[in-house]
């Protein structure tokens, strides 16, 4: 057994738990993270080979980083509601109110930031809380729950901005901070990547992550063994919230006028970008780094689309379709597994392995 | 005779107007292992619950070595060491042998799961039971055959020092090699002196591993009788119409309709 060692450990690091036969379970396999892996790596190459020339270059980079980065921050909280059997269609309003609330309380002063950002977390928090409890508690549908509370959040977002806007940017140090990038790429992507290593982090090493999948797979398992399953239900929604209030307020950050349309585009691609990372839309498998990915893919997905100038409608009908592909394919990787075993059953091999006494390893 | 680990006594219960448990007395042993059986609707799985704590119940009280307790959580039971193998498994599909059996009571080092420690704990308890049908503890459980699952369930039971295990029909859909891979395991639960209550519907199974037999018969005790004493007809008779010649309920109570 030798020891895993660069990118290979990284890989066995965040997706696997730390095991004692630790290093040894490194197979290339379909799975969702390897299939989205490398229709990413696909998808670069096409990008830099035949839209343009300078893909990798700073200009494309500078504009094309910070897009993925809302959308991974975005996507990753999406995937810990879907990942419950959920869907949560708030995203969009919570953005946008997020985006009002950095315009309104700041008011254009940098001393006054971070008091609008913590109106942000509690706002995002009781909207986490009223999806969650609506859904979990009452046992609604989380469709018409998220829809109802989004419409609610968008109505109180008109209303809490008013007619006439004393002021039209955010604070210097927001756009600043937002705005900041490394040779070209984008701090928010930085960013965003590290919190989907987080994510991964907590569902994988963390007792209550691990609870989480347990609650949101198996939830009348979850209930037999005594864990209060809906309450770890509950707290997908409220992390998925802040989630959205992240991107709201460094997407705010990016455009320096956020308008009453902020979050609208992120309603579907969020969607799209879990399902693209092999989200189970009934619930359980949830992959942060594999649903990065997937965010990564439909954002340069888009640009690309964009640079060979098609239109808004070519690329919405391109999305749909994305989305289709990427359902049909993670259900056949999962049935394909599934076929496999029966094939392997059938074997003569397989059989004598089943029947005869194996020594636990 | 050693004192009852577990004793029930005069435990109701109600679902609405459906009168489900009436006056329920059972004494649990240790190192024997007791087989509750009865028709379907009989109130076997609910006299489970009510224990595991998943129900309340009405009335009548549940002392555990000696000393009454109140089961109202699932935890509360885990903690006194009454452990609980249901019959839909209880295994969470998308993890693995090991997550499974610390789920709910993870070990942790520094606030983090500590997966190594919780693996060999499992190949432990594994190995101490003789389990040789699982091939690695890292195993996902959705992978695993029935009888692979039921004995996960069965060790993950037996993890924590427990003093009681209930079964609820672990040999239900098993095949005849799982089956009595899975009946060993139940003897050998026993013999390490463990209090064992076995639900099954299976006469086979219950005249060769099981020390006693209590029949339920439409939510009573019909009768509780020694294996070696009594006939797979006896046993089958008090499942069916709660009486066999002079043992079980009285004909008046036997054939009152519910």
């Amino acid at each position: 057994m030798g020891r895993p060692r660069g990118l290979r450990f990284l890989y066995v690091a965040a997706m696997q738990p730390r095991t004692a036969s630790f290093g040894s379970r490194f197979r290339p396999r379909l799975t969702p993270f390897t299939v989205i892996g490398a229709a990413f790596v696909v998808l670069l190459l096409i990008s830099q080979f035949y839209v343009t020339s300078h893909f990798f270059s700073r200009g494309s980079m500078s504009v094309l980083t910070p897009l993925i980065g809302v959308m991974v921050i975005v996507a990753v909280g999406q995937a810990f509601v879907m990942g419950t059997g959920g869907i949560d269609l708030s995203v969009a309003s919570v953005m946008t109110l997020v985006g009002s609330i950095v315009l309104k309380q700041s008011q254009n002063q940098n001393g006054r930031l971070i008091g609008a950002l913590v109106f942000c977390f509690v706002a995002c928090v009781v909207i986490g809380l009223i999806n969650g409890i609506f859904i979990e508690a009452l046992r609604l549908n989380a469709l018409v729950v998220t829809l109802a509370v989004g419409q609610l959040v968008a109505g109180y977002t008109r209303l809490y901005r008013g007619n006439v806007l004393a002021y039209t940017d955010v604070p210097r140090d927001l756009s600043r901070a937002a705005g900041a990038d490394i040779g070209g790429v984008s701090y928010l992507l930085v960013v965003s990547v590290g919190l989907a290593f987080v994510g991964t982090f907590f569902l994988h090493r963390m007792v209550e992550g691990r609870r989480l999948v347990a609650s949101s797979a198996a939830p009348g398992t979850a209930l037999l063994v005594g864990l209060r399953a809906s309450g770890y239900r509950i707290l997908a929604y409220v992390i998925a919230a802040c989630s959205y209030g992240v991107g709201g307020v460094l997407l705010a950050g990016q455009l320096g006028t956020p308008d009453l349309t902020l979050g609208d585009p992120y309603l579907l691609t969020s969607i799209v970008a879990v399902v693209l990372g092999g989200a189970a839309l009934t619930g359980g498998r949830v992959s942060p780094l594999a649903t990065l990915l997937g965010a990564a893919f439909i954002t340069i997905l888009d640009y690309d689309l964009r640079v060979r100038g098609y239109s808004s409608g070519m690329r919405l009908l391109t999305q749909g379709i994305v989305l289709v592909l990427a359902l049909s394919l993670a259900y056949g990787i999962r049935n394909l597994s599934r076929m496999g075993s029966i094939f392997r059953r059938a074997g003569p091999g397989r059989a004598e392995l089943t029947q005869g006494v194996v020594p636990i390893s | 005779m050693p004192e009852p680990i577990l004793e029930i006594s005069g435990v109701n219960k109600s679902f609405g107007p459906v009168h489900v448990l009436r006056d329920i007395d059972l004494a649990i042993y240790p190192g024997q292992v007791t087989a509750l059986v009865g028709d379907n609707g009989a109130g076997k799985s609910t006299l489970v619950k009510c224990i595991a704590g998943i129900h309340s119940i009405d009335s009548g009280t549940v002392a555990f070595e000696g000393k009454p307790v109140i089961l109202n959580d699932p935890r509360v039971a885990a903690a006194l060491g009454i452990e609980f193998v249901y019959q839909d498994l209880a295994l969470a599909d998308n993890l693995d042998i090991t997550q499974n059996m610390f789920l709910g009571r993870e070990i942790r080092r520094f606030g983090f799961l500590a997966d190594g420690q919780m693996e060999r704990k499992a190949r432990e308890t594994l190995t101490s039971l003789s389990v040789r049908t699982v091939s690695s503890v890292r195993q996902s459980v959705a992978s695993l055959s029935g009888g692979q699952r039921q004995t996960v369930a069965i060790a993950k039971a037996v993890l924590w020092n427990s003093k009681v295990v209930f079964l609820d029909e672990p040999t239900a859909a098993l095949g005849v090699q799982q089956t009595r891979q899975v009946l060993e395991l139940v003897r050998r639960l026993a013999d390490q002196g463990l209090g064992v209550v076995l639900i099954s519907h299976n006469m086979n199974d219950v005249m060769e591993v099981a020390d006693r037999v209590a029949a339920l018969y439409l939510g009573r005790i019909a009768a509780e009788v020694l294996t070696k004493d009594s006939s797979t007809t006896q046993i089958v008779e008090l499942i069916t119409a709660g009486r066999s010649g002079d043992i079980g309920l009285a004909p008046a109570t036997a054939n009152e309709s519910i």
